[in-house]
């Protein structure tokens, strides 16, 4: 278990590595070779003279030999900024202003903050999002799915395949865009967009906020899973084993729960877990259409603003989630699954 | 009063091309601590008839009539909590492939020990263990102790059925249901496991139902035998009946395709043909489309099972008496 664990995190490393390499070439050389976007004229502002261009080119490293630039944004994200960076970008500042500017994930030009400090910022958002939005589905989706597959072709089953379809096809901003419209504006029962922090003396303005956003997110899933999950029991209710159980004198509800819906669950852990770990990159639709400002804005923003390092800083930051979640999911299918060997 | 008593047992299943009789009209009984063999080839409904008695058919996929009376309750009108009283502890079964049949998330160890606490309510979790362990050991499984805390993936196939054995035995049931047993095994491991079966009914002295397609394991195992043809009896009688004085037309086919019997001709014997579709079976005689002696009633009229006043042989055949007494169409190739 260990040697495979430290050799998943291996290949995690590897993976993560590939990724950067990725980030570096097309944001840096690529994008300067195929555009005249030089990411210092962006930085030094409107009509910049051309020794301005090259302060700046200075200030951020661009004037250094490519592979010296790839050395220096690995060394950062391994070690955290050097001394002679934080000279460079925010003299004679605190240590913790100097961490406010520049960090491990490089600094946005735009905004002229760290992208770390800005992930932070929004990672609170898009946490809260997602972990209300996974409760909601699996709470929802595994009872439907288990119902359903229990009886197959019954009318519960019918509904329940219809709503499915109609989950799945319907985009996120149109149902979120109605469910705003008339539980917010017109009648009024949940806070417009926004979000509040999470308070445990009173959680419930976090919840308020989060609710709407949340279930229009979870519709999809929901969805998805009612699927996976009816499926998945379906199958393992005709198995031999579930025969098995009833032979020896088990009772449907046993059947079912002891015998059928374990061996149902093992692959939902594996999606569930790759799933979580791509929406904490950020829900880019639901938080723009509830105006949440998340990880999935803020890639947004970096976009649009062609601010190149929050870009690839919001992106590598999402690849070390998906593969951090990846190799959890693995380790935890070992776990659960009897029939893995990990060696 | 037998055992088992099933009579005119009918079960089908609706299907979206419309319903197949599976089981058509089935009837025969089991005394205790008796062998009875059912054979038939793949599809006759030999699986199908314990299914139904078991009551493990889907409901809403399947229907059943007739009567099943075990130890003088009737099973088809048991309510399911009552049925549940019965699986695993008064007829157990065990089934054709050892490998998907036991859980694979669930240690050997609390399959088995599921078995016993199932029946035993007061049973202690350390009480259903010391009884797993001791039936591993009357399947003749080394070191107990230790395969308890296997998964069933870690296990080779033959050790697996012991394994099912063990939990079908674990409650001492009147009855033993087994659905094919050792098709799934290799040869040397089905001789291991009918040896098994053979010295268990002594030592437990339950009655057994043996499916099968093997006449010769019918031979070696069995007390009594039920042919099955397309969902109907065609023959029932003594082994010994039965192998000596054949008389169903298919029956001597089964009887012809057994390697050792015919030793004379190179090839083995096999009925021409295929079985014909429940779904639309046709009038008269199930098995008139492979007969060799065929009649014109046989396309028209269907045989009823029956014999002679007191003969427990029974046929369901048009034939006349001298012919299917007749030992050159009983044993073609061996008089040859």
């Amino acid at each position: 278990m260990l040697r495979y664990t430290i050799r998943r995190v291996l290949w995690g490393v590897l993976v993560i590595v590939a990724v950067s390499l990725a980030v570096f070439v097309l944001f840096g050389p690529v994008l300067r070779a195929r555009s005249d976007l030089s990411p210092a004229r962006i930085y030094a502002g409107k009509n910049p003279s051309d020794a301005q261009i090259a302060q700046v080119e200075e200030n951020l490293g661009l004037d250094k030999p490519v592979v010296q630039q790839y050395g220096n944004m690995i060394y950062r994200l391994v070690w955290g900024p050097s001394d002679a960076e934080k000279e460079r970008l925010c003299p004679g500042a605190t240590e913790e202003r100097c961490q406010e500017l520049v960090g491990r994930l490089g600094r946005s030009y735009a905004k002229q903050r760290s992208v770390d400090s800005l992930i932070g910022e929004r990672i609170g958002v898009t946490v809260s999002l997602s972990l209300v939005a996974a409760v909601m589905w699996l709470t929802i989706s595994i009872p439907i799915g288990i119902l359903s597959a229990i009886r197959p072709r019954s009318v519960f089953d019918r509904i329940t395949v219809t709503g499915v379809l109609i989950g799945q096809s319907l985009p996120i901003y149109y149902f979120g865009l109605l469910a705003l419209y008339f539980l917010t504006y017109k009648y009024k029962i949940f806070p417009q967009g926004g979000y509040e922090q999470l308070s445990f003396t009173d959680p419930w303005p976090w919840l308020s906020h989060l609710i709407l956003p949340a279930s229009t997110l979870a519709l999809q899933f929901t969805a998805l899973y009612v699927r996976l999950v009816r499926g998945g029991m379906m199958d393992a209710m005709g198995e031999d084993y579930v025969r098995t159980a009833r032979a020896k004198g088990a009772g449907e509800r046993r059947t079912i729960f002891r015998h059928a819906l374990r061996n149902a669950m093992l692959p939902i852990v594996t999606i569930f877990g790759l799933d979580l770990g791509i929406l904490l990159g950020g829900a880019i639709l639901t938080e723009a259409t509830f105006g949440l400002r998340g990880v999935g804005q803020l890639s947004v923003e970096a976009a649009s603003s062609l601010d190149v390092p929050l870009t690839g800083g919001v992106v590598l930051f999402a690849a070390v989630l998906i593969v951090g979640a990846n190799i959890v999911v693995d380790l935890a299918y070992a776990i659960i699954d009897p029939r893995i060997r990990l060696s | 009063m037998p055992l088992l008593e099933v009579s005119d047992l009918h079960t089908s299943f609706s299907t979206d091309d419309g319903v197949v009789r599976a089981v058509d009209g089935v009837s025969f009984t089991v005394d205790r601590g008796q062998v009875l063999g059912i054979v038939g080839e793949s599809g006759c409904g030999k699986s199908v008839t314990m299914l139904s008695i078991m009551r493990l058919l889907s409901a809403r996929q399947s229907q059943t009539t007739g009567s099943v009376t075990f130890d003088g309750e009737d099973l088809l009108a048991a309510s399911t909590k009552g049925m549940q009283k019965i699986r695993g502890k008064e007829i157990a079964m065990i089934f054709q492939d050892p490998m998907t049949s036991l859980n694979p998330v669930y240690r050997i160890g609390w399959q088995l020990a599921e078995a016993a606490r199932l029946h035993n309510p007061g049973m202690s979790k350390a009480e259903a263990y010391d009884r797993a362990a001791e039936m591993l050991t009357a399947v003749g499984i080394p070191s107990p102790r230790e395969r308890l805390a296997n998964y069933p993936h870690e296990m080779s196939g033959g050790m697996r059925q012991r394994v099912m054995i063990a939990m079908a035995l674990t409650n001492d049931p009147k009855l033993l249901i087994a659905d094919e047993p050792t098709t799934a095994l290799d040869v040397t491991t089905q001789a291991q496991i009918l040896e098994l079966i053979r010295k268990l009914r002594t030592e437990f002295d339950s009655a057994i139902v043996f499916i099968t397609h093997d006449m010769g394991v019918v031979a070696e195992l069995c007390d009594d035998v039920v042919v099955m043809y397309a969902g109907k009896v065609v023959e029932r009688g003594t082994v010994t009946e039965l192998f000596r004085n054949p008389q169903h037309p298919y029956t001597w086919g089964l009887l012809g395709s057994l390697p050792g019997r015919n030793l004379r001709s190179k090839r083995l014997y096999s009925i021409p043909g295929s079985p014909p579709s429940l779904l639309h079976p046709p009038s008269g005689c199930r098995f008139a489309k492979r007969c060799a002696h065929v009649m014109e009633v046989c396309l028209t009229e269907e045989p009823i099972l029956g014999g002679m006043a007191n003969d427990p042989h029974l046929v369901a055949c048009h034939l006349a008496p001298e012919v299917r007494n007749d030992k050159t169409n009983q044993f073609p190739e061996v008089l040859a």
